[in-house]
């Protein structure tokens, strides 16, 4: 990472320790399978083999307090094992239960809740699925329809969300909705669903690069018992807001993004074709690559949480995202016609880089990264307010 | 963490912001620039007395011997400034190469009055068409030769000539302005600095006017200067945002705020994401001189310089298009601004070729390309 030589001695021997975990750990069959990736989403079973090997140490839920069962990592930490990981191609992990659920859990949830849910997680028996998203209510998340009415102690759930990723494979969804019929926000809640209780149908939806992330989720009469409510009824908003921060907030890119730019720059290598113009963007998407990766550390990670005061998070989901976009679009200045009907198998990674056909699903279905987790144009408008609040 | 601000280092930014604050208010700075000089010797002088020029000496040379990052962050605090006195010249290369010499009689007299604030030196590159020439004539040597667009030229008291002598190798030597077959020809930058063209006609150097300097400890100058200059970009931006922003929240047109209006809102964002890029990029070149030394970070300065340049340029000609006509008139600091900002992006040679030095170093450029 850029700024190892800065590290407290603490977090260079923790640092160590990573990287020693990794050499014993993270195999070629794994970082391989991961490089050849089509999308940000991991698939299941090889996230779960990764999982299991984190799991001894607690580097699944590294972040978590350990009163909760998590390794209790400092920021700077979590960093470094989230950096590493990504730079040697270890399985992205999802998420969703552990980014999101958890830390939602621990703020909101009861004791109960907590001494539930979160044993569930760690252990790997529960897979949650995001239910924000509906077909009228997109980036405007505060319009969503679906709706919980209250029967004595049980909630009857009608409505669909939709984009639900990994819904055919969680057993569990969080849900922003609305109990009473009221167009405002304090008319949300938050509502935890089993995927498996009765009226609960998904159905897919294929991307255009042909893969199934997606889903739409319908609910009919499904119903929820009370305590299935995350905090209090009425609200759910300012449970989705924090889940919202969490999200924009948690993730670490950038040595993902740098592993992926040096494979298409070894794949571009090993060939004859390769336009000049193709080197002289290269050359300024490192330069990029390089301030983002500076300022995810210095913005998301070097200074806690609570001292963040501007749109941190904002900026830093608008710069991994359009910097994937950009090493998406490169990869499409060396694309051969034969990327549009060769499967993965057939062209390999045998000279070494990344399989080159995945580029081209890589490319389709990134386009989405400026779009999932509140669109750029909202991320603009939340750094605007922080802009001109800084004018008060 | 050593990304952390030290004390020093948070003295000198004050100092500097407040210097900013009295002295470098737009009409002020006209006043300067307008002046025959066209800089302030006062204000020099009050700058080293701040220990501004102390900063990045060495220690053994009679400064603070401060990291490099300190001399950049005072930079970026001096940004809003966009002052014509010449910062970035001097602490490159009267710190930087003049003060990283070895000691002789010569040297340690210039760099008193250089400390004091009494002498400015300017530094005339061999890296340039036609270098001047140094041979030996007589009982002594003599230079000659033609320099292009020296910077600082034209208010330097002291040349630092580097020369090449028939076979190609190099060697330095301090020149006074005055000295006998010296001639300058003195121009004004679009950004209010000095430049000159210098003529050496059968000029002697004095018995103690050499300085031994190798090729290396030039390149460790410029590549303070690059960061330097990036440093400048970088302040400006942040001035430039904030003004903008400001502009917006009070101009009104078709009965509401411009800044009401969505488009120009995203435009606004856009020009701020520019600046905490080139800040974030400065980050990683400042810590890389601290930690590994200028030889080792010239290719993350060259990075941080052109993307200071491309960001720079993005945010200043945005400032101009939102602040519409008013932008294009000399009356507003926005076109001095874009002015200072297009110029240190070719002070210390073309960003593009930055781009390309920072590449091949890197090895994202294969060696054939």
């Amino acid at each position: 990472m850029l700024f190892e030589a800065a590290l407290a001695d603490t977090d260079r021997a923790f640092l160590a320790e990573v990287r020693a975990f990794l050499d014993a750990e993270l195999g070629p069959e794994v970082y391989q399978a991961e490089d050849a990736l089509r999308s940000q989403v991991c698939d299941h079973p090889r996230q779960e083999a990764w999982i299991d090997r984190l799991r001894p140490r607690r580097w699944h839920v590294g972040f978590w307090p350990r009163e909760h069962g998590g390794a209790g990592l400092s920021q700077v930490q979590n960093y470094l094992l989230l950096y590493e990981q990504g730079r040697r191609g270890a399985p992205l992990l999802s998420p969703l239960s552990i980014t999101y659920v958890g830390p939602v859990v621990m703020a909101f949830g009861t004791r109960e809740q907590q001494q539930t849910l979160l044993p569930a997680i760690i252990d790997g028996r529960d897979h949650w699925c995001q239910g924000f998203s509906e077909p009228g209510a997109g980036s405007d998340l505060g319009s969503v329809a679906t709706f919980a009415e209250r029967r004595g102690d049980r909630y009857v759930v009608n409505g669909s969300k939709i984009w639900t990723t990994d819904a055919h494979h969680a057993n569990k969804i969080f849900c922003l909705l609305r109990t009473r019929r009221e167009p405002t926000k304090d008319a949300l809640s938050f509502l935890l669903i089993d995927m498996d209780a009765p009226g609960v149908d998904v159905r897919p939806i294929r991307l255009m690069s042909g893969d199934h992330e997606f889903n739409q989720v319908f609910f009919d009469d499904v119903e929820v018992p009370v305590e299935n409510l995350l905090g209090d009824e009425g609200g759910g908003w300012a449970v989705s807001k924090y889940l919202l921060e969490m999200e924009r907030g948690a993730f670490v890119f950038g040595g993902r993004l740098r592993r992926r730019f040096e494979l298409l720059l070894t794949s571009a290598r090993s060939r004859r074709d390769v336009p000049r113009a193709f080197w002289d963007e290269a050359a300024r998407v490192d330069i990029e690559l390089m301030a983002y990766e500076a300022t995810e550390f210095r913005l998301g990670h070097l200074r806690p949480r609570e001292q963040q005061t501007a749109a941190e998070p904002n900026v830093i989901k608008i710069g991994w995202t359009e910097t994937i976009q950009r090493l998406d679009e490169l990869a499409l200045m060396i694309a051969p016609s034969a990327w549009l009907y060769e499967s993965e198998r057939e062209n390999g990674a045998s000279k070494g880089g990344l399989p080159m056909a995945s580029w081209l699903a890589g490319y389709f279905n990134n386009r989405a990264a400026t779009i999932y987790g509140g669109s750029n144009e909202v991320q603009r408008e939340l750094i605007c307010r922080s802009l001109r609040r800084a004018l008060a | 963490m050593s990304l952390e601000t030290s004390p020093e280092c948070a003295a000198l930014v004050e100092s500097a912001l407040r210097v900013v604050r009295d002295h470098y208010d737009y009409p002020s700075l006209r006043g300067v620039l307008a002046s025959e000089a066209g800089w302030s010797a006062d204000r020099w002088r009050e700058f080293a007395a701040l220990g501004w020029l102390a900063a990045p000496l060495a220690e053994e040379a009679g400064g603070l011997g401060l990291p490099p990052s300190v001399a950049s962050a005072l930079m970026t605090a001096l940004g809003a400034a966009a002052m014509s006195e010449p910062l970035p010249g001097q602490l490159a290369f009267g710190a930087g190469l003049v003060g990283a010499a070895p000691a002789t009689p010569a040297r340690d007299m210039l760099l008193e009055r250089w400390l004091a604030g009494a002498a400015l030196v300017a530094l005339v590159s061999a890296d340039s068409e036609s270098p001047i020439g140094v041979r030996t004539d007589g009982p002594g040597l003599r230079l000659d030769g033609h320099a292009g667009a020296v910077p600082d030229g034209g208010i330097a008291d002291v040349f630092v000539v580097e020369a090449a002598d028939p076979a190609g190798d190099r060697a330095c030597f301090l020149v006074a302005a005055d000295a006998p077959g010296v001639t300058r020809h003195v121009h004004r930058a679009a950004d209010g600095r000095s430049f000159a063209d210098v003529v050496f006609d059968g000029v002697r150097p004095g018995d103690d006017a050499r300085l031994a300097l190798d090729g290396a400890a030039m390149a460790r100058a410029h590549t303070l200067h690059a960061l330097l200059l990036a440093a400048e970009t970088l302040g400006i931006m942040r001035a430039l945002v904030g003004l903008t922003a400001r502009y917006l929240d009070q101009r009104e047109q078709f009965g509401r705020k411009l800044i009401e209006f969505q488009v120009l809102q995203h435009r606004l964002v856009d020009m701020q994401l520019e600046t905490v890029r080139s800040e974030s990029m400065l980050a990683v070149a400042e810590h890389a001189c601290d930690v590994q030394g200028f030889s080792a970070a010239a290719p993350l300065v060259s990075a941080a310089y052109y993307q200071s340049a491309r960001s720079g340029r993005r945010v200043a000609e945005e400032a101009v298009q939102l602040h519409g006509a008013i932008g294009m008139t000399d009356e507003l600091v926005v076109g001095h601004y874009l002015k200072r900002i297009v110029a240190n992006g070719l002070i210390a040679g073309h960003a593009e070729r930055h781009l390309a030095q920072a590449a091949c170093a890197r090895g994202v450029v294969p060696p054939s390309e």
